[in-house]
């Protein structure tokens, strides 16, 4: 569920001020952002790759550059998209080195996953889950940020370094090829 | 645009609560009319919920923590050592990189870091005093049988662990170290060619009763 704006703001206060402990050099406060931000980053970071190991080395080289660079943090974006953004970077270097399908449009168009009639929760998810590893990965990317963790279009926009309308073109496309991919997604029976 | 492409465009951000409320207003009445759109935000909520949803991998983030502190330690010591040279930082050291990185080197970091070279120094030293083998090794073979006299022991010391701590616990158990720390930081020991036969079992139940130790089992042979 995503935050309230007032916690999100209470959040990135309390980002900031640990941030600028850690461009001093502060142990403490380093691990107390990496803690905060490792269960997010290898959640998306994990469906991603599909490899926790390598979510883990992407983890790593993203708070690495946080402890490098803290102190180059304008301020001009929350903590947390900065952050995000680095992932980001991080993991489209990654699978484009490692030459993975994930980073290539995939033929949705021969693809149409149909649930069973009654799903409990979980296989829900993972029915929608498997749904998106057919999307290309700035299409899941853009939905993991806006969904996943709950950013605005404009920080999205700013993750991903593209103009505020790509992100709303990618969001639509991810939209529609899950609705073409997963019939009954809203609940309805798919049509015969 | 007219009112459903707009109210689609909004969608998501009144899933995920970033909507303004201006246009939250807006598009809750749109929604009211609307059955597609009502639709869409069941579906749309449906994504959120299966993206939010707390995964079933446990993570271990102090442990992941751990393997990046380490490797920013031994990059600060680099820096430190490559400043402290004739010639100071180098072409590719920018000096606020190294002033960040001196700033990281706490006296208890430079301690550990001493006492972490060390060790190495001296375990180095014991390897290199152990009798040159006189036959090759295979790579299948998992137990450097000339120096075995029983199974082999793997064990991981603390990382805050001293090279007199390590004396002292393998004095203690009657082990020798034969190899590593692997890439893992894992030890292989086994009893020591001289003094009294050594219980296995019993010295691995002594490394795992000491707290300087992480872990200790008996490796395959």
């Amino acid at each position: 569920m995503s935050a309230p704006i007032h916690q999100l703001q209470h959040r990135d206060e309390t980002d900031r001020l640990l941030l600028n402990r850690v461009a001093a050099g502060d142990r403490d406060a380093f691990r107390e952002l990496y803690i905060a931000y490792h269960r997010r980053l290898a959640r998306f970071l994990t469906r991603l790759t599909r490899r926790y190991e390598l979510a883990e080395e992407i983890i790593n080289d993203t708070m690495w550059v946080v402890w490098r660079r803290a102190d180059k943090f304008r301020g001009e974006s929350r903590v947390s998209t900065w952050i995000i953004g680095i992932a980001y970077r991080r993991a489209l270097k990654s699978l484009k080195s490692r030459g993975q399908r994930q980073y290539e449009t995939s033929p949705i168009e021969d693809v149409v996953l149909v649930a069973p009639d009654e799903l409990g929760e979980a296989e829900t998810a993972e029915w929608i889950l498997l749904g998106m590893q057919q999307l290309p990965a700035e299409q899941r990317l853009a939905l993991e940020f806006a969904y996943g963790h709950g950013h605005s279009c404009e920080e999205i926009a700013q993750i991903m370094n593209c103009p505020v309308n790509t992100v709303k073109t990618r969001l639509f496309h991810a939209r529609a090829k899950l609705r073409a991919l997963l019939p009954g997604l809203a609940g309805a029976q798919p049509e015969l | 645009m007219n009112e459903h492409a707009r109210a689609s465009e909004l969608l998501p951000w009144m899933v995920n609560g970033r909507i303004e409320a201006s246009e939250s207003r807006w598009l809750s009445e749109h929604l009211e009319q609307c059955d597609t759109c009502r639709c869409e935000l069941v579906a749309q909520r449906r994504i959120r919920d299966a993206l939010t949803r707390e995964p079933t991998v446990e993570f271990a983030p102090q442990a992941s923590f751990n393997r990046l502190w380490k490797r920013i330690e031994s990059e600060a010591a680099g820096m430190t050592s490559l400043e402290a040279g004739p010639a100071g930082p180098g072409p590719g050291a920018p000096p606020a990189l190294v002033s960040h990185l001196r700033g990281a080197l706490r006296p208890w970091v430079r301690a550990t870091l001493a006492a972490q070279a060390a060790a190495i120094l001296v375990l180095c030293g014991m390897l290199w005093m152990r009798p040159a083998p006189t036959s090759y090794r295979t790579v299948t073979e998992a137990v450097p049988a000339p120096h075995a006299r029983g199974p082999v022991i793997k064990a991981i010391f603390s990382d805050r662990v001293r090279l007199a701590d390590v004396k002292e616990i393998l004095a203690g158990a009657g082990l020798a170290v034969v190899a590593g720390p692997s890439e893992a930081g894992v030890f292989a020991l086994v009893p020591r060619d001289s003094g009294p036969p050594v219980d296995v079992p019993a010295a691995v139940a002594r490394l795992r009763a000491d707290p300087r130790v992480r872990f200790a089992e008996v490796g395959a042979q």
